[in-house]
């Protein structure tokens, strides 16, 4: 029996209230996961503006489709099945345009300051670098992979939240997983130990 | 799943590798192999592992510098995945998400040939639903058009061509001269043509050429009127912070 935590509960609540008509409570829904939502996207996609758009859109197909929601899961993992569907399609058609997905754009100015910790500036700058490789690296590797990648350290998903979000048995989660990170591995292994080596990361 | 340590029929590999000897490097090339397929489990660190098996594993790392060279990557690269950021989104969408649920719940409701308003939310909305303009019905011109020339042009094919088309040129050269612009363009092209082709005068009787054009001009307007039937609705949207 899954346990239902505090804010899971207020999510149902809301949820009801939404299906009562009161707009209202969807709003709060609304504000309450986009920021995630959109971050999820974007890891995704790489794309400030299809993130933008992804992340209407599953929080309207959430909206039409919200009486089949169950609180066998939680209503953010609930929307990250509706957004990760949203884009493996658009993944796909962009794939069959023949459109590259290499296309992070630069965030300056929106991405937070790399890491509060660190006070020296060529460390940050040399930590922002690194950290711009691994997630170009991440929108190199193949949807399945990606989509699991994501979701465990980007969102900070359990294995058993994405597995339920997903509709794959844990096990095969856990395995993508670790193809994924072996891809990475693969691809910035030689960078990973020069900075081991070198400046700690 | 690759890993063997939730496997049943392979306990006996698993008694193997937490046994006293098995990260000695002597055995390190099955055990290797064993400690890779054993790393998912043991990245998750959610007691999928047994106690002895994440010892046993550690045991290893300590001993084979090629496993642990790759268990310490894996740790980096879940360790830089972990500190990218959350992006804040570069605006509220709630406000256009309401607005767009608003507005397919309006357009769901809206049916019939009344003024309604409707709260929901934040918002109020007067739908109003007005007939449409009758000049829209210009909108039909050029397939209306292309019936008239091209309708012209074929009869005057199917006869006698050169002095027909003369004709014809004339006919449609002044019909359309009454439209502004860009009739002023047009006239003089079908005036040439029908210079061009006045040489052979055998004109189509003159009823033919009109009936046709009245044709189109009935066609015309029917599809104006068909258009003007036709309502339209008309959202206004009043937020209300």
């Amino acid at each position: 029996m899954r346990t239902i935590t505090l804010a899971e509960e207020q999510d149902a609540e809301l949820v009801q209230q939404t299906l009562c008509g009161q707009q209202s409570a969807y709003n709060l829904l609304v504000k309450r996961y986009q920021r995630q939502v959109y971050n999820f996207v974007y890891r995704m996609l790489g794309n400030a503006e299809d993130a933008g758009d992804l992340t209407q859109d599953t929080f309207l197909r959430a909206y039409s489709a919200l009486r089949t929601f169950r609180q066998d899961a939680s209503f953010l993992t609930w929307l990250f099945k509706i957004a990760s569907n949203l884009c493996i399609d658009l993944l796909r058609s962009r794939k069959s345009k023949g459109a590259l997905s290499l296309d992070l754009e630069a965030e300056e100015g929106r991405e937070p300051a790399a890491n509060p910790r660190t006070s020296d500036p060529e460390e940050a700058a040399m930590r922002g670098a690194l950290q711009d490789i691994v997630q170009r690296a991440v929108l190199n590797l193949p949807e399945r992979y990606r989509v699991v990648i994501v979701m465990r350290h980007l969102q900070g998903m359990s294995v058993e939240e994405i597995a339920s979000s997903l509709e794959m048995p844990a096990g095969t989660v856990k395995t993508h997983l670790f193809r994924g990170r072996e891809m990475l591995r693969e691809r910035l292994g030689s960078l990973l130990e020069v900075n081991n080596d070198g400046k700690p990361i | 799943m690759e890993s063997q340590f939730k496997h049943n029929q392979e306990g006996e590999e698993r008694q193997n590798l937490y046994s006293a000897s098995s990260y000695l490097p002597s055995n390190t090339g099955t055990v290797c192999a064993q400690i890779h397929n054993a790393l998912p489990d043991m990245m998750e660190n959610d007691s999928s592992l047994k106690p002895e098996e994440v010892i046993a594993i550690q045991a290893h790392l300590t001993v084979c510098s090629s496993c642990a060279r790759e268990y310490r990557q894996m740790q980096q690269i879940i360790m830089q995945l972990e500190s990218v950021p959350l992006l804040e989104p570069p605006e509220d969408y709630s406000i256009q998400i309401e607005q767009k649920i608003f507005q397919s719940s309006l357009t769901n409701k809206v049916d019939s040939n009344t003024i309604l308003t409707q709260s929901i939310g934040t918002y109020t909305a007067e739908c109003t639903l007005k007939r449409r303009d009758i000049f829209s019905g210009f909108m039909l011109l050029a397939p209306t058009l292309f019936l008239m020339v091209g309708g012209t042009g074929f009869t005057a094919w199917l006869n006698d061509f050169p002095a027909l088309a003369a004709h014809w040129s004339a006919q449609v050269g002044s019909s359309l001269g009454s439209l502004p612009l860009l009739g002023g363009l047009l006239n003089p092209i079908f005036a040439s043509v029908k210079m061009l082709c006045n040489s052979d005068m055998r004109l189509l009787s003159a009823t033919d050429g009109y009936a046709i054009l009245g044709l189109t001009v009935n066609i015309l307007l029917a599809a104006m009127l068909w258009n003007s039937l036709r309502v339209r609705k008309e959202i206004i949207y009043k937020w209300e912070v």
